[in-house]
C-alpha cells in the first residue's frame, strides 16, 4: 500500500515538472469587439469550444499560452473566446445571434453554427480565422498546437 | 547627360504609376441605414478594406483595370459589381444596397476572396464524435455500454430473463435518476429503459453525476445521475446507420435522422432494433445460456425556436419487447405451463418528456414526465401482470440575485399508479392498485464565493401521500483552481425512496422462490457523501493526462435487502433492523497522446455491508450478495489516422462476489471467482462517411460455472422432496438438497463471440 502511495505521489509530481506555465491570450470579449474595431482594425481570431471538450482546454491550457502565439495574438490580433454552449447572447460585427435552447442546461450559440460549420457539421474546437478586412479566411476544425497556429499565423506580413 | 536621363526616366515612371492608379469608395447600406464591418475587395486581388461607422469605405491605389468588386457581410446578400479604374475614370464613387438574407443560419464559408489560405496537413484531434468512447465496444444499448465507466456498474438481476439495471457505487438503479437533455425521466424502471432506443449517432456525450446532485432531482436521485445529451442539430447527421451481428446471431440496428418541422423546429429520431432468435445452450445445462429477444425502441425530440431565447423542447420514446429464456425447447405454446421451464416477459412502455420555458421575463420554465409501463409476463407457470403510470410536472423559477446567488425555487408533482396481479395491491384480497400523490417543493441557492470556490445549499419537501414527509437537504461544494487544472467536488445528502419490489427486483418474480414480507416495507432512508478531486495535466508534447478520485460513502438506517440465506425457498422481504452501508474508493486515469493513443482506466474498491440485530441486540456484520469489492475497467485505442484504421482494446475485471447458496449441503462456492471479460475490435473509417469495424467479444471466453443454475434439469421440482416443515430433504436423486434456482448469477452466461458491423453518417 505504501509503495502505492510512493508511486502514485512520485508520479504525481513527476507529471507536475512536466508542465509549463504561462502567460495567456488577452481575450477580447464580444461587447468590446465594436470599439476595438472602430479604433484599429486587426485581423480576429473566433476559438469556439465548450466547456466539456477536452482538446478544447488542451488548446487553452497549451496553445494560448505560447510565448510566441501570445505575443503575436497580442499584438496583431483580436481573439475571441466563443463557448458554443454558453447560454448568452451575443453581438457580432454589430448583428445579433442568439442562443437555440435544445433541453435543460443544454443549447447551442447561433454563431458558432454559423462561423464554426464546415461540411454540415459543427466540432470541437474550430478556430476561425478573419483578416482585417473581416474576411473569413481560415476555419480549422481540430485542436491546434502552437507550432501549427504559428504557420495560420500572419506572422511575417 | 546620361545621368539627366536617367533621372528624367525615373521620374516619368513615377508620374506613370501615379498616374495609373485610382480609388473606389462606396457607401453600402441596409434598409437606408450604413453597414458597418462590410467587406469591400475586388475579387482575386490583394485590394480590400471594411466599411466604417457611416457605411463607407475607400479602395485606394487600384491599379487601372477592370475588377469585380465584391462588399459582404456575414448574414447579408453580397452584391457584385464590375468597376472599371481607368484614366477617365480614376475615382469611382459608388452607392451600394445590399439586404438581410432571410436564412441568416447559412453557414459561413471561407472565401479566401482575396487571397490563398494556408491549409494544415497533418490531422488533428477533434471531439465531437464523444460516443466514441461507446464505439470502443459496440453494444446493442447504453445501457451495456455504461460498463465501460468506472464505478457505472450494468447488473444482471436475473439469470435467466437478463434483466437488469444500473448500479452507481454500489447503489440500486432506483437511487440514479435518467434524464435526457436534462429532462428527467421520472420512473422507477428509467434505468433499464431509459437508456434505449437512442442510437448512438445522435448522442454528443453522456454526462454522469456521481453522489447527490442537486435538490431539483428529487429525494430519490441520491445514487448519480446520468444525463444523456443529444446532439445539437448543427453537429448531428442527417441521417445515421449503424448495423451489427455477432457470432451468436444477434443482430442489432440503430437509426438515426434529423429533420425540421417547418421553420422553428428541428427534431431527431431514432430507431433501434434488436433481435436474437437462436436458443444456444453452450453449457449443456438445458436452458438459455442468453435470453432471446425482440425489442423495438423509437425516440423522437423535437425543440423549438422561439423569442428570447426560449426553451421549449418535447421528447418521447416507445418501447415494445418480446423476451424469453428458459429450457431451450420452450415455445410460446407452453408459456405459463409447468411442462417446460421458461421465462416470457411482454413489456410495452411509452414516455414523454419536456421542458417548457413560460413567455414571461422572469425565467420559470416547465418540466413534465410521464410515463406507462406494461409488462405481461410468466416465470414459469406464475403469472405477473403489471401496469405503472407516472405523470410528474414540476415548475422551476431561475432567478439571479445580485453577482454571486443564483436561486432556484421550485414546486413539484408526481402521481403514480401501479397494479399487478400479486398481494401486493391487494386488500383483503380485493384488487386495490396502488395510488402515491407526491407533492414537493424545493429551493437551492448557488453561491459564487470567489472565483474559485462554489457552494450550493438546498432543502426539498415532498410529502408522500402515503409515508408523509420527506426532507432533502443538499450540500454541494466545488473548488477550482486558477489555472482550471484542478477541480475538487464534495457532495453530501440524502435519500428517500420507496422500495416496489416487483417492479424493481426481477428475483422476486423468477417461480423458484416464495416471496415472504415479514412486514409492512418502510421507505428506506440514506445519507451519502461523495468528495471527488480531478486533476488535469497537460504536458509539453500535447498530451493529455487526467486524474479522477472519487471516495464516497452511504449510510442506510433502513434498507430493503432481500434475503435469500435464511431460507433457500424464499426470498424474505423485512425492513432493517440495524443499518447498512456502502463506501468506497475510485481513480482514473485518462491518458491522450497526441499522436493517436489513448488510454483510460479505472478502479473502484467497494464494500457494501449490512449490520443486523442478530435477535439479542448485537450488530451483525453481513456482506452484501452480488456485490464485488473489487472492480476494475479499461479501454486502449490507438488510431492510425493516416490511413482511418483504430484498434481498440476494452476489458473488465471483477473480484469475488458472495454469493446466494442454497442452505449448507450446495456444493457450490460462496464466493465467484475473479472474472474479466475482453474485447477487441477494428474500425476502419473511410472518407464518404462510411465505417466498417469488427472483432471479438470476451476474448477469455469467460462464463460461469454450468451449475450456476441449480437443478436447471428439474425447474418445477417434480423430483424434490420436502419434509412436513416444507424444507428440502436430500434424496438420491438430489444429494444436496436443492430447488431449481437461478439467483446464483454474476456473470453473463455468453463466451467468446465475433461481431462485425457497419456504419454510415451522412452530414449536410
Amino acid at each position: 500500500m505504501k509503495k502505492i502511495i510512493v508511486i502514485v505521489m512520485f508520479s504525481w509530481f513527476g507529471l507536475h515538472s512536466l508542465e509549463v506555465e504561462a502567460q495567456t491570450i488577452q481575450w477580447t470579449s464580444f461587447d468590446n469587439l465594436t470599439d476595438s474595431l472602430r479604433k484599429e482594425r486587426r485581423p480576429l481570431l473566433v476559438f469556439i469550444h465548450t466547456d466539456w471538450c477536452k482538446y478544447c482546454k488542451m488548446m487553452e491550457v497549451k496553445t494560448f499560452t505560447d510565448p510566441l502565439i501570445v505575443n503575436t495574438l497580442n499584438r496583431s490580433f483580436y481573439c475571441l473566446d466563443l463557448n458554443a454552449e454558453e447560454a448568452l447572447s451575443l453581438t457580432f460585427l454589430n448583428k445579433k445571434y442568439k442562443f437555440k435552447p435544445s433541453g435543460v442546461n443544454t443549447g447551442i450559440q447561433e454563431l458558432a453554427e454559423i462561423l464554426g460549420t464546415e461540411n454540415g457539421k459543427l466540432s470541437y474546437p474550430t478556430t476561425v480565422f478573419f483578416d482585417q478586412n473581416l474576411q473569413v479566411q481560415n476555419r480549422v476544425v481540430g485542436a491546434l498546437e502552437a507550432k501549427q497556429l504559428l504557420k495560420l499565423l500572419p506572422v511575417n506580413e | 547627360m546620361r545621368k539627366m536621363y536617367v533621372l528624367l526616366a525615373f521620374l516619368l515612371a513615377q508620374i506613370s504609376v501615379l498616374a495609373q492608379t485610382g480609388s473606389i469608395r462606396g457607401t453600402v447600406t441596409v434598409k437606408g441605414k450604413p453597414l458597418e464591418f462590410g467587406t469591400a475587395a475586388l475579387k482575386g486581388t490583394q485590394y480590400g478594406t471594411t466599411t466604417d461607422e457611416k457605411g463607407i469605405f475607400e479602395i485606394k491605389n487600384v491599379k487601372y483595370g477592370t475588377y469585380q468588386l465584391v462588399i459582404s457581410a456575414i448574414g447579408y446578400r453580397n452584391i457584385t459589381k464590375s468597376v472599371t479604374i481607368s484614366e477617365a475614370k480614376f475615382f469611382q464613387e459608388l452607392t451600394l444596397q445590399t439586404e438581410e438574407l432571410e436564412n441568416s443560419l447559412a453557414e459561413v464559408v471561407v472565401t479566401g476572396t482575396m487571397k490563398e489560405v494556408s491549409k494544415l496537413d497533418s490531422p488533428v484531434p477533434v471531439e465531437i464524435y464523444t460516443p466514441v468512447f461507446f464505439k470502443r465496444n459496440p453494444v446493442p444499448n447504453l445501457f451495456e455500454s455504461l460498463q465501460n465507466i468506472n464505478g457505472i456498474r450494468p447488473q444482471l438481476n436475473c439469470n435467466v430473463c437478463n434483466t437488469g439495471d444500473i448500479h452507481i457505487n454500489g447503489l440500486e438503479g432506483p437511487y440514479t435518476m435518467i434524464m435526457i437533455d436534462g429532462m428527467p425521466i421520472v420512473s422507477g424502471l428509467s434505468t433499464v429503459y431509459g437508456l434505449s432506443g437512442i442510437p448512438s449517432a445522435l448522442i454528443e456525450r453522456v454526462e454522469i453525476v456521481k453522489g447527490p446532485a442537486s435538490t431539483l432531482y428529487g429525494s430519490e436521485a441520491v445514487g448519480g445521475l446520468i444525463n444523456v445529451i443529444t446532439k445539437k442539430p448543427s453537429s448531428a447527421p442527417l441521417v445515421s446507420a449503424d448495423v451489427m451481428a455477432t457470432s451468436w446471431a444477434e443482430f442489432n440496428t440503430d437509426l438515426g435522422i434529423k429533420y425540421k418541422l417547418g421553420e422553428k423546429a428541428q427534431a431527431l429520431f431514432g430507431l433501434n432494433y434488436f433481435n436474437f432468435q437462436r436458443p444456444t445452450d453452450k453449457n449443456g445445462d438445458g436452458f438459455t445460456d442468453i435470453t432471446l429477444q425482440n425489442r423495438i425502441s423509437l425516440f423522437n425530440k423535437f425543440s423549438f425556436e422561439r423569442k428570447d431565447n426560449r426553451l421549449f423542447t418535447i421528447g418521447g420514446r416507445y418501447v415494445q419487447e418480446n423476451r424469453w429464456g428458459g429450457q431451450t425447447q420452450w415455445t410460446p405454446k407452453y408459456r405459463g405451463s409447468n411442462e417446460i421451464y421458461a421465462e416470457s416477459i411482454y413489456t410495452k412502455r411509452w414516455e414523454v418528456i419536456g421542458a417548457y420555458q413560460l413567455p414571461i421575463k422572469e425565467k420559470i420554465t416547465f418540466q413534465f414526465s410521464a410515463n406507462g409501463h406494461n409488462q405481461d409476463s410468466y416465470y414459469g407457470n406464475i403469472p405477473y401482470n403489471a401496469q405503472q403510470y407516472i405523470g410528474f410536472g414540476q415548475f422551476t423559477w431561475d432567478k439571479k440575485a445580485g453577482e454571486r446567488h443564483d436561486l432556484l425555487i421550485g414546486t413539484a408533482l408526481r402521481y403514480t399508479f401501479y397494479d399487478d396481479n400479486t398481494p401486493a395491491t391487494a386488500v383483503d384480497t380485493k384488487n386495490a392498485p396502488s395510488k402515491i400523490i407526491l407533492p414537493g417543493i424545493f429551493a437551492q441557492d448557488e453561491i459564487k464565493l470567489n472565483v474559485n470556490n462554489k457552494l450550493l445549499l438546498g432543502l426539498r419537501y415532498d410529502y408522500n401521500s402515503i409515508h408523509g414527509n420527506i426532507l432533502t437537504p443538499r450540500l454541494n461544494y466545488k473548488w477550482t483552481s486558477t489555472d482550471k487544472k484542478n477541480v475538487m467536488r464534495l457532495s453530501f445528502g440524502n435519500g428517500y425512496r420507496v422500495a416496489n419490489v416487483f417492479t424493481e427486483d426481477h428475483a422476486a418474480l423468477t417461480g423458484a422462490r416464495k416471496v415472504v414480507f415479514t412486514e409492512e416495507l418502510k421507505p428506506e432512508r440514506s445519507w451519502n457523501g461523495n468528495l471527488n478531486y480531478v486533476r488535469k495535466f497537460f504536458l509539453s508534447n500535447g498530451s493529455f493526462v487526467s486524474l479522477d478520485g472519487t471516495a464516497f460513502y452511504t449510510f442506510f438506517n433502513n434498507r430493503i435487502i432481500p434475503d435469500y440465506l435464511t431460507d433457500p425457498n424464499k426470498i424474505i422481504y423485512s425492513n432493517l433492523n440495524g443499518n447498512a452501508v456502502s463506501r468506497g474508493i475510485s481513480l482514473n486515469v485518462d491518458f491522450s497522446l497526441t499522436n493517436g493513443l489513448k488510454l483510460m482506466a479505472g478502479a473502484t474498491a467497494m464494500n457494501v455491508f449490512q449490520r443486523e440485530d442478530d435477535g439479542s441486540g448485537k450488530l451483525v456484520k453481513m456482506t452484501q450478495l452480488l456485490t464485488e469489492k473489487f472492480t476494475g475497467v479499461w479501454s486502449v485505442s490507438y488510431a492510425f489516422q493516416r490511413i482511418g484504421l483504430s484498434i481498440d482494446y476494452t476489458g473488465n475485471l471483477y473480484g469475488p462476489m458472495k454469493l446466494p447458496v442454497l442452505g449448507p449441503l450446495d456444493p457450490r462456492p460462496t464466493y465467484s471467482p475473479w472474472w474479466s471479460l475482453q474485447n477487441i475490435q477494428l474500425t476502419k473509417k473511410f472518407n464518404s462517411g462510411l465505417e466498417i469495424y469488427g472483432g471479438v467479444k470476451n476474448l477469455l471466453n469467460f462464463t460461469p460455472t454450468k451449475d450456476a443454475i441449480a437443478r436447471a434439469f428439474d425447474p418445477f421440482d417434480k423430483q424434490v422432496t420436502f419434509d412436513a416443515a416444507g424444507q428440502v430433504v436430500a434424496t438420491p436423486n438430489n444429494p444436496y438438497a436443492l430447488t431449481f434456482d437461478p439467483s446464483y448469477v454474476y456473470a453473463p452466461n455468453q463466451g467468446i463471440r465475433m461481431f462485425a458491423g457497419v456504419r454510415y453518417n451522412l452530414f449536410k
